[in-house]
């Protein structure tokens, strides 16, 4: 099942997305205090309300995506665990530390929404970064590797929007603070349940601003997988229903975003994220994939360190 | 208490009166919990204090701490089960309580966005600080004792001249003045809020000063007192199964 929240005459309501639109689930779910509560209720309830949300499925008339507005299925998770790069991006060399940062979690925008970057100058450039979303069910702690599957409701999209410092770097080294600026966190379209995805480890990302190709990996390529995230995240914090891990993402397809653009990430069976950009200060970079001396695209290696070009593992 | 917050203003006359003629119960018969037992965000600024006059300041920069890791007065700070080559270091902070939405403040009139202030343990890890492992230790659960109350900012116009004090077991461990900041809270403050918009009960802790910071392990008593505000205590303790 795809769930989503979505904004019905100025009310909030859990949908499923379905091939012909979505359809409402406030019969069988009531709303909660909050849109986010209200995902969390269908998370810890789901065992139970699934006979009543397939029959509302099988029977409910569904809503075309244009007459609706989506929200973002978790509009304000009280956790967003992001890991630090965590791709292997086809180079041959030692795995590295996971290691893992906290992003801001009132950033969070749906599809249809707008990233506004800041009216903020230090960072030099502002990127896009294309993840897959774990969506936990909780309260865990101490999941082993093995046992995963006991905290993992779902999966999402999400754009990892970033202020750089120098080259590729994120601004405020240390402490990834550039990864929290308001609006940073595009969410979505929808939660994909876990029966859908049978393999986290095998899912096709693909990320486009204004129609050309940035992103385009296998989450097979990450270098620690789904089960040692969730066992690194809960070591040392308790994960909540509608808390998110976000897997990082592979750089190879890097790039400014700009005002005016679109941006499109589509997760292969979970769905596709749009939303656009606006900057008051209307800067612009070098429109394509990043190519400085720091990239790790195959091609900016080949022409920025030639003598590195014969670890890229085609 | 978020809503409290924002009700405070039409509250007030009543919550006085309360005060003022309700029995009130002796602190040793309650446990109190923290004042704001899940915070929306809790920033922890790199502010240092004390440092020498003339040296360049830092770029200021923020973490992102966990609601998980708050805790109030008298409860237990829990290590992290990680090896011994972490050691981990109470941080005594002053916290602002945000009254929000807080955008684009100033920090000549910082203190419009404060509803008040409480004291932070930021307790943080050293050990490695590759991708900031030490700042994502730091947000485990337990790591930020929070209170013991919210003071109210009317009852401290001048948080600057506040003296920060710590003790491990009774030994005095740090010792600083909010007034020699690197970065006063209202710029910190300034900052945060063009980086991020501030919601009401988020906690901005305003950094600390490098000298007396100590290790801990288990069994300590750690207490923080901040002059105006007030004085946490909590204890440390060991996972169980866990050597150090």
């Amino acid at each position: 099942m795809k769930l989503v929240l979505f904004e019905d005459n100025g009310t909030a309501r859990p949908g499923a997305l379905t091939d012909a639109g979505v359809v409402d689930l406030s019969a069988v779910v009531p709303t909660s205090e909050t849109p986010q509560a209200t995902m969390e209720s269908i998370i810890d309830g789901f065992d139970d309300l699934r006979p009543r949300l397939d029959a509302v499925l099988a029977s409910g008339p569904a809503l075309a995506l244009e007459s609706i507005r989506l929200l973002p299925p978790l509009p304000r998770p009280s956790k967003i665990m992001c890991c630090i790069a965590n791709y292997w991006e086809h180079a041959q060399r030692e795995a590295r530390p996971l290691n893992m940062f906290l992003k801001n979690p009132d950033a969070v925008i749906g599809h249809g929404d707008t990233v506004y970057l800041p009216n903020f100058t230090v960072p030099w450039m502002f990127m896009h970064e294309a993840e897959l979303g774990v969506v936990l069910r909780g309260p865990r702690r101490g999941v082993q590797a093995e046992n995963w599957r006991s905290a993992v409701f779902g999966y999402t999209g999400m754009m990892d929007i970033t202020g750089r410092g120098e080259g590729r770097s994120t601004w405020g080294r240390g402490t990834w603070i550039g990864k929290s600026f308001d609006t940073f966190c595009p969410l979505g379209p929808c939660i994909a349940t876990a029966d859908e995805i049978p393999e986290p480890n095998d899912l096709w990302v693909q990320f486009w601003n204004d129609g050309q190709l940035r992103h385009n990996y296998n989450t097979d390529d990450m270098e620690h997988r789904v089960p040692e995230l969730v066992e690194f995240a809960t070591r040392t914090l308790t994960v909540r229903s509608g808390d998110v891990i976000c897997c990082g993402t592979n750089h190879e397809g890097l790039g400014p975003v700009q005002d005016g653009e679109t941006l499109e990430l589509l997760i292969h069976g979970i769905g596709k994220l749009t939303v656009h950009v606006e900057d008051p200060l209307k800067r612009t970079w070098e429109r394509g994939i990043y190519m400085g001396v720091d990239s790790v695209n195959h091609e900016a290696v080949r022409r920025n360190k030639p003598q590195e070009a014969h670890l890229l593992n085609e | 208490m978020v809503s409290l917050i924002d009700r405070f203003e039409s509250l007030r006359s009543d919550l006085e009166r309360q005060a003022a003629t309700a029995d009130a119960t002796p602190l040793a018969e309650v446990q109190l919990l923290p004042p704001l037992p899940r915070p929306g965000k809790i920033l922890c600024s790199t502010a240092s204090y004390g440092s020498p006059p003339a040296t360049e300041r830092p770029q200021l920069l923020f973490t992102i701490k966990s609601a998980e890791s708050v805790i109030g007065p008298g409860a237990s700070v829990q290590l992290p089960p990680v090896g011994d080559e972490w050691q981990f270091q109470p941080q005594a902070e002053l916290g602002l309580v945000i009254r929000g939405p807080a955008r684009n403040v100033n920090a000549a009139d910082w203190q419009r966005a404060v509803f008040g202030f409480t004291c932070v343990i930021d307790v943080m890890g050293s050990g490695d600080t590759q991708f900031g492992r030490d700042f994502w230790l730091a947000k485990s659960d337990t790591l930020g004792p929070l209170g013991p109350c919210i003071v109210t900012a009317d009852e401290l116009r001048d948080p600057e001249r506040s003296r920060v004090t710590s003790s491990v077991n009774g030994r005095a461990a740090q010792d600083y003045v909010i007034a020699d900041a690197d970065y006063s809270p209202g710029e910190q403050l300034e900052l945060a809020t063009t980086i991020m918009t501030l919601r009401t009960g988020d906690v901005l802790a305003c950094g600390t000063s490098r000298a007396g910071l100590v290790s801990i392990a288990d069994g300590d008593e750690v207490q923080v007192d901040i002059d105006g505000v007030g004085r946490l205590q909590v204890r440390v303790a060991m996972p169980s199964g866990v050597q150090r």
